[in-house]
């Protein structure tokens, strides 16, 4: 697929209309539905545990 | 697409290689650019599913990628009953903080993994807190989401998926074996009994090969009275000159021929 760079400038777009670092967790519950999902996370909290489905 | 998208769990920063790569197509101010939808963009384009995820092309601003959903026929407002209906893993899911389902306002985007129970979803999201993770998001934030035209295998079955076909396809050929039929009646097989494909057929080789070995048994001891009736026959002929053997054994094969018998067997079981 081939692509050109949008001539109304996304960047300035995306840089006013997305959130600049995106929102953390908005579930209170969070931690543990993705614990019991994937197990422990890492030593950075990222979750890396496999689909069990 | 998710298998593409659970490799970057964990980048974290800008510029980072799916700025870099995002860049390097579309010019040097995405490289610290949010980039939510970039990691969108790059997990479609490296597991092979552009044309799916990004029927226009590459897409870092979030608004333009869920119209491009809409345009498709396939958005769908984030409520609860939506996505318990319609979401799918894979789907690209989109977010308003402020809680509107309105395209205009969306923030933030990411991917189903995970349709869970209570109508949430699970999800992996590039550039939350700046770093790629999973996440757990309801439908108070959640503006919409659509689900990409994947092609059939690129989002491949759960093992619990299969493990729920497998257990389909057995229900559906494992037939319980009623009270009233021939197999029953001769005590093959119990009434209840759940006969599946491989019983059936163990239980037809078993049988078959049964009857093979009946049926040359039957032939040996025809073969043994036979033997017997010649044996017979050429001790009288050796009594009497008169009594042709051949013609007697003939004659006592012909009488036999012309009688219906019940041989008996011992049964091998």
């Amino acid at each position: 697929m081939t692509h050109t760079p949008d001539p109304v400038g996304e960047a300035a777009l995306v840089e006013h209309g997305v959130d600049r670092h995106g929102w953390g967790p908005t579930e209170p519950d969070e931690e543990a539905v993705l614990r019991e999902l994937y197990g422990e996370p890492d030593p950075d909290g990222i979750y890396r545990g496999e689909v069990d489905g | 697409m998710l298998a593409e998208a659970r490799k970057w769990l964990g980048t974290s920063g800008r510029p980072n290689a799916l700025t870099k790569a995002y860049a390097a197509r579309n010019g040097a101010e995405f490289l610290r650019a949010p980039w939510c939808d970039i990691a969108v963009t790059e997990w479609s384009r490296r597991s092979g599913n552009a044309a799916a995820v990004l029927p226009h092309g590459d897409r870092a601003y979030t608004v333009w990628h869920a119209q491009d959903g809409e345009r498709l026929g396939r958005w769908h407002a984030g409520t609860v009953a939506n996505i318990k209906k319609h979401a799918k893993p894979g789907a690209i899911v989109f977010f308003d903080w402020g809680g509107t389902d309105e395209i205009p306002k969306i923030d933030h985007v990411g991917i189903i993994e995970k349709v869970l129970d209570d109508g949430r979803v699970q999800t992996i999201e590039g550039n939350t807190d700046d770093a790629c993770k999973r996440r757990v998001r309801s439908a108070s934030v959640i503006a919409g989401f659509w689900n990409p035209p994947y092609e059939e295998d690129d989002m491949p079955l759960t093992d619990a998926d299969v493990k729920k076909i497998v257990a389909a396809v057995y229900d559906r050929l494992t037939h319980e074996v009623p009270p009233d039929v021939w197999a029953a009646r001769e005590g093959i097989l119990t009434p209840g009994q759940k006969i599946d494909p491989r019983t059936a057929w163990r239980q037809t080789w078993a049988y078959g090969k049964d009857g093979y070995h009946r049926l040359r048994e039957i032939l040996a001891k025809l073969d043994a009275q036979n033997a017997a009736i010649k044996a017979l026959a050429d001790a009288l002929a050796a009594r009497d000159a008169a009594i042709n053997a051949d013609e007697l054994v003939e004659r006592i094969r012909a009488e036999i021929a012309s009688v219906t018998v019940r041989l008996v067997t011992d049964d091998p079981a």
